[in-house]
């Protein structure tokens, strides 16, 4: 029989084989301008030649699954027979959901599985969860670990005493990919460009320029500085989607810092936006979100444990979720912690060589580990028993 | 000179519309609510002129009508369950009489660091409030151009 495992993220699916290799897909659909009366559903985005002023359907809403007709066209298309082509009566599939997970959409999840798609088994789970496990797989000696997981919708802090999560200390930021992607859209938008139509180039200008800054003030102070002197400063040149497909930083020496370019194409100017917009994943109060940030959380949801656990959660802490990605996100992590933290505790952030599958890749091994068939709902239990055999063995 | 110019801005403000607290807090509201959606712009789908009887769309089978049809099989009892924005979910989990933790003790509570103020023009560092809005700057330039786009803009 087969496993598939699927994190299920409101951005992306990391879904595949448990013998196989990860692959990750937009779980959404689109719609485009050249094309407007086509709907094109996941991975379909790849055959949109002009993909600006792109428009999303997203099944999720603040990063719980509310939109079902969006989801299930996404499911029946990576189900189906242009990509994983599922034998649901011989298939287990492992797959994500948020923490706290409303009792409505967990019961929807049970019916859609084993009803509508007939999977023999499933195994419903948090990403974090899949992430502990494989995290404690690569580390057997460590007894406790605290997993951040900054995905598209919001942030969790969850720490993990072995397979156990400690529902206690789970503490969420609503501060996610999303966010920040939108709120450099807006400034950009005010400051020297209108892209509010432009959520998929401007994610991609994110992704491309954006970096977590190391020393704040100072930053702030080189990038108000004129000419070469500002190291900060980075323009990017936008894709036109005919001759640039994709867009890109200039190379620094090939910089005009006064007057205009003569090649023609169309620039953004990118300084404080480049560390400020990731910063407020540090401080969501910078725009008025009255919550902690990252650092501060981390410290108050360990606090909330017990006293002699404490020390084991500051040494193990697990980094997952794209945002992990922004260079410098690691570094200036630990760097705020060692600042709250007692000096006499050490503390060691892991940002794994790829924190977006890091969840999925504990799903992989999950499906090896003896006890996996303990671990799961058949569909012969659900046909017999109905959502309270998933509500006694799922801990969502 | 700068000095001078700080003085005769708050003189001006003086005479100016200043907002309440309320609608401050508003208007804060609003724009967080901004940074939630999906797109700005419109559906391109539903941004197409109704086809006129004459113009019948070339590309009709690219439309999702003859998908719909073939796969009706418990679709209808879903449409209703699941069509539930996150607010009605949430609401209906009534969590207010549910033991804690749950999804709303897991907020992370407000920073105790002290709040930073940035230019809401240019994104640097500021040391000023605009009288009328709340709203930060960071040097007379900034404030003419605050002045001239947002200050009052959006209030509602
Ligand atoms: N290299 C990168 N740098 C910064 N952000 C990134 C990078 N790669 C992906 N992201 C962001 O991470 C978010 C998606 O993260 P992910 O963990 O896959 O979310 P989810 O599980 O919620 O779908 C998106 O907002 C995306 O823009
Ligand atoms: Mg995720
Ligand atoms: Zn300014
Ligand atoms: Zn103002």
């Amino acid at each position: 029989m087969a496993t598939l495992v699927l994190d299920n993220g409101a951005c992306t699916a990391k879904i595949g084989y448990s013998q196989e290799k990860v692959s990750v897909i937009p779980n959404c659909q689109f719609r485009s301008k050249t094309s407007r009366l086509k709907t094109f559903t996941a991975n379909q985005l790849d055959e949109i030649k002009d993909p600006s002023g792109l428009f999303y359907i997203l099944p999720f809403q603040k990063g719980y699954l509310v939109n079902w007709d969006v989801q299930r066209k996404v499911w029946d298309h990576l189900f189906g027979k242009e990509m994983f082509k599922v034998e649901f009566p011989d298939t287990s599939i492992i797959i994500t959901e948020p923490y706290y997970n409303f009792t409505s959409i967990q019961e929807s999840m049970n019916e859609i599985l084993f009803e509508e798609y007939q999977f023999q088994s499933a195994l419903r789970i948090n990403a974090g969860s899949l992430s502990a496990h494989h995290y404690f797989q690569t580390k057997p000696l460590q007894l406790c670990c605290l997993v951040v997981d900054s995905g598209f919708s919001f942030t969790h802090i969850v720490p993990y005493c072995r397979s156990r999560k400690m529902k206690e200390g789970i503490c969420r930021i609503n501060v996610g990919g999303k966010l920040l992607t939108n709120h450099l859209k807006e400034i950009i938008s005010y400051r020297q460009l209108h892209v509010m139509d432009e959520t998929h180039v401007i994610n991609q200008v994110k992704e491309d320029v954006c970096y977590v800054s190391q020393q704040f003030y100072k930053d702030m102070e080189v990038a108000q500085l004129k000419g070469e002197e500002n190291t900060v400063m980075r323009d990017y040149v936008l894709p036109d989607f005919s001759s640039i497909k994709k867009g890109f930083c200039k190379p620094q020496e090939e910089m005009v810092f006064s007057g205009k370019y003569k090649t023609g194409e169309q620039i953004l100017r990118l300084a404080n936006e480049r560390f400020a917009v990731p910063e407020m994943l540090f401080h969501p109060s910078d725009i008025g979100i009255q919550e902690m940030g990252i650092p501060e959380a981390i410290v108050y949801s360990i606090q909330s444990l017990p006293e002699e656990m404490q020390p084991h959660f500051y040494q193990n802490i697990v980094l997952t979720g794209g945002n992990t990605l922004f260079p410098g996100f690691r570094e200036r992590l630990e760097e705020d912690l060692r600042s709250l933290v007692p000096a006499h505790l050490p503390v060691s952030v892991l940002l794994p060589a790829n924190p977006i599958c890091y969840s999925w890749e504990g799903g992989k091994l999950l499906a090896h580990n003896p006890d996996y068939d303990e671990m799961v709902v058949t569909r012969e239990d659900y046909e017999e028993n109905g959502h309270c055999i998933c509500e006694e063995k799922f801990d969502i | 000179m700068v000095l001078e110019k700080k003085v005769s801005a708050r003189v001006e403000a003086g005479q100016r519309r200043v907002l309440d607290e309320a609608t401050r807090q508003r208007r804060l509201t609003r724009q967080l609510e901004a940074l939630e959606k999906d797109n700005f712009q419109d559906d391109p789908l539903s941004s197409l002129p109704p086809p006129g009887p004459t113009a019948r769309l070339p590309a009709f089978s690219e439309t999702e009508e003859p998908e719909k049809k073939k796969r009706k099989t418990r679709g209808d009892h879903f449409k209703q369950r699941f069509r539930k924005n996150f607010t009605t979910l949430l609401e209906e989990e009534n969590l207010s009489e549910k033991p804690e933790p749950n999804y709303l003790s897991a907020a992370a509570p407000p920073s105790s660091l002290p709040p930073r103020h940035f230019c809401c023009v240019c994104g640097f560092p500021s040391h000023y409030t605009c009288t009328t809005c709340g709203g930060r700057y960071c040097s007379t330039k900034c404030l003419s151009t605050h002045r001239e786009t947002r200050c009052l803009k959006w209030t509602l």
